[in-house]
């Protein structure tokens, strides 16, 4: 039996829906095995942002935050993944490009 | 699933008991429950006194105004009560009993 | 002369002999609202309150209890009390739970009011009546009691405007506004049961006894006069699950849904008590994974189960979770709390050397190999001149609206993500309790208002974190770092004359 009891017709748009970012959306990047950072980040971004881009302005300003960590990422021994997917990021690509869409999980990892 | 069942769960005894405020009028009754209450067991938190039974917890108003040589109506009981532990299965002019429905 | 009605006859005559039969309109008109949730009730007057509390004796007790409580207040204010607390980081705690409890109790009393306006049974109506105005009583010694510290100390001004804007206070705010917007007596499992009677002693006991031990007079004497009003409140708890189970089979599985719901909602609101009392406290009464073992897992699991398995109520979802978690939430939360200090309305630090041997001794199994590091690591930020903080916002759960900070079950050292779909929208969870809550109800919960995104969408005064923290209503010398803060720099000038201790 049913032990919900919604009335008929209770439906609302959802409160964070793409369509209100624009052409802006939201993206969490979570560093896996550093848990100096309680959580994973969220950030607005806009969809046409080359990957460089954010990772200059978004990721480097606020992982940074741990420094002597964070100098010792190179692109060689990070493994990215986007929504638990394996994933190669490109600089000149756009976040769309690189298929992210409106409230993904990007992590990434030290491997090496 | 039982209660006991819970991974990672260690049952321990169960009880009843009762917290009351660490005061004056507080003491006398658990000097009366632990009169009445031979089992009783009294252990101490800063401010809180804590009065624990294994099966059940009487509290007799004879009994407590014999300790606090004046009359006490249960009711005042709600000027010393922090919480309890248990089923409150009576309360009447002249005894509260908490216990557990099942045994 | 008449004899002189016992205690058991004063309550019948009082509750059920002044309650009458609506004649000018159909009982469903009059009482709307205790039907659409499926629960049946064949017997009103099936109800029982063992306190037996009737008006006149609720008038008598009650004031009695806010003389005494007026009392202390004006000892306290005429002695310069506040300078007598363990710590001025003690107060940090008091102003979380001014921020957070208080507006929970002036919302307890709204719908408690609602709830002694349309429950058919008098002995209920009778019992919310007393607890609705409790509950505005709390609301106001809380008050009451907290306002001499306002005049020395920052963070206690604005606890109102912060409780509907700052993001942590959305965790206690959201858990409040989705009881009150469910039916009246999922509203009476979730608050009376799962919170007054399953979890409250988690909240209260330890930290009464936390303010006793830590000179906080204030907050003690309110305490122990609310928690003697809680205790009416526990029983009000009890006796409804008994009663909606004892009424019909068919409510058994409806209540056993909102357990498990309810359960992992409380649990979840919890994690900032246990973070209060592990770290705020300076001196420290017991750990959060002692008060859970003895209040939940021996007080509620060993001894009230056993009670409700005859009806055929299971303990409910997540307890395992929970009990591996005793071991982490607090040092998880905590540390959130220290990464975002900078937009909290209270001050946070690193424990001390022996706050954090403390910790060790406490948790064995976790401490050391997975949370004293980091706070090491802290330590060397700060010998450097500096302070870590996370720069930026956090994920949040759609559900408890808690930063995505806890970790799996059986890993510490990584973070549980979980997640669903609802009609093409992505929704994350902080844990396979709060995805279940989720996916029962995603046309609730796809309406969370969730702090981080607000601030992104525009709504919280501005893009700059300086423009947010003023539409919180937080001011300079309210957040950050606690040493060096306007607090611990009063403090120490305040005490200069004292003996050292």
């Amino acid at each position: 039996m049913s032990v919900v009891s919604l009335k008929p017709g209770y439906e609302f748009p959802a409160r964070d829906r793409a369509e209100l970012f624009g052409n802006d959306m939201l993206v969490y990047t979570h560093w896996v095995g550093n848990l100096m950072f309680s959580a994973a980040a969220a950030f607005r971004v806009p969809q046409g942002m080359p990957w460089g881009d954010f990772k200059a302005n978004m990721l480097d300003g606020l992982f940074g935050g741990d420094a002597p960590a964070y100098r010792q990422l190179t692109p060689e021994n990070t493994r990215w993944t986007l929504n638990d997917q394996e994933f190669s990021p490109a600089n000149d690509r756009s976040l769309a490009d690189l298929g992210i869409t409106h409230k993904d999980l990007i992590k990434f990892e030290q491997v090496s | 699933m039982s209660a006991s069942t819970v991974e990672g769960h260690i049952a321990k005894e169960r009880f009843i008991g009762v917290d009351l405020q660490d005061h004056e009028e507080a003491r006398g009754i658990v000097k009366a429950i632990v009169r009445d209450n031979p089992e009783a067991k009294v252990s101490q938190i800063p401010g809180v006194i804590k009065v624990t039974c294994h099966h059940q917890l009487q509290i007799n108003r004879a009994t407590v105004e014999q300790e606090l040589r004046h009359e006490w109506d249960t009711q005042e009981f709600n000027m010393s009560i922090i919480s309890y532990i248990g089923d409150i299965q009576e309360w009447d002019d002249d005894h509260i009993l908490v216990k557990w429905s099942t045994d | 002369m008449a004899r002189k009605l016992g205690l058991r006859e004063t309550y019948a005559a009082m509750t059920r002999g002044v309650n009458w039969t609506p004649s000018y309109v159909k009982e469903e008109e009059a009482f709307p609202y205790h039907q659409f949730e499926g629960i049946k009730i064949h017997d009103w007057d099936k109800w029982e309150d063992p306190f037996r509390m009737t008006v006149d004796n609720y008038w008598k007790y009650q004031s009695e209890k806010d003389r005494r409580l007026y009392a202390v207040l004006d000892s306290f204010s005429q002695n310069q009390g506040h300078l007598n607390i363990s710590d001025g980081r003690y107060l940090n705690a008091i102003k979380l739970f001014l921020q957070g409890v208080t507006p929970l109790e002036y919302m307890a009393h709204r719908h408690f009011m609602f709830i002694a306006r349309y429950m058919p049974g008098p002995g209920t109506r009778m019992a919310a009546l007393c607890q609705s105005i409790d509950e505005l009583r709390h609301t106001q010694i809380e008050i009451h009691s907290m306002s001499p510290y306002n005049k020395y100390y920052s963070g206690f001004h604005s606890m109102r405007k912060m409780h509907d804007r700052v993001w942590y206070l959305s965790v206690p705010k959201s858990y409040f506004d989705d009881a009150v917007t469910a039916g009246p007596f999922e509203f009476l499992t979730a608050i009376s049961f799962s919170f007054e009677y399953l979890l409250t002693n988690l909240l209260f006991v330890p930290f009464m006894s936390g303010a006793a031990y830590n000179g906080d007079l204030p907050t003690t004497t309110f305490g122990f006069s609310a928690q003697s009003d809680e205790s009416r409140h526990m029983t009000l708890g009890l006796q409804v699950i008994k009663f909606l189970l004892e009424q019909d089979e068919a409510n058994v599985p409806i209540v056993q849904r909102w357990l498990d719901k309810w359960f992992w909602r409380g649990y979840r609101l919890n994690s900032l008590v246990a973070a209060m009392m592990d770290y705020m406290l300076p001196k420290k009464v017991m750990s959060w994974k002692e008060a859970f073992e003895l209040y939940f897992e021996q007080q509620m699991l060993d001894g009230l189960f056993p009670d409700l398995a005859r009806y055929g109520i299971k303990p409910p979802m997540g307890v395992e979770q929970a009990i591996k978690e005793k071991e982490k939430i607090s040092h998880e939360t905590y540390w959130a709390l220290y990464n975002f200090g900078f937009a909290a309305a209270f001050n946070t630090w690193i424990p001390t050397n022996s706050e954090l041997d403390w910790m060790t001794e406490k948790y064995p199994a976790t401490f050391d190999r997975y949370y004293r590091p980091r706070y090491e690591k802290a330590q060397k930020i700060v010998d450097e001149n500096g302070r870590f903080f996370m720069l930026g916002l956090p994920q949040l759960c759609q559900v408890c609206q808690i930063p995505m900070i806890f970790t799996e079950p059986d890993d510490p050292g990584k973070i549980c993500f979980r997640s669903s779909t609802y009609k093409a929208e992505k929704y994350h969870f902080c844990s396979d309790g709060c995805k279940q809550i989720f996916d029962w109800e995603p046309e609730k919960y796809v309406q969370s208002w969730l702090p981080v995104h607000e601030i992104y969408k525009g709504n919280c005064g501005g893009p700059s974190v300086p423009e947010v923290l003023d539409w919180y209503g937080i001011q300079p010398g309210d957040n950050g770092e606690y040493q060096g803060s306007v607090d611990q720099l009063n403090w120490a000038s305040w005490h200069k004359d004292f003996a050292p201790v």
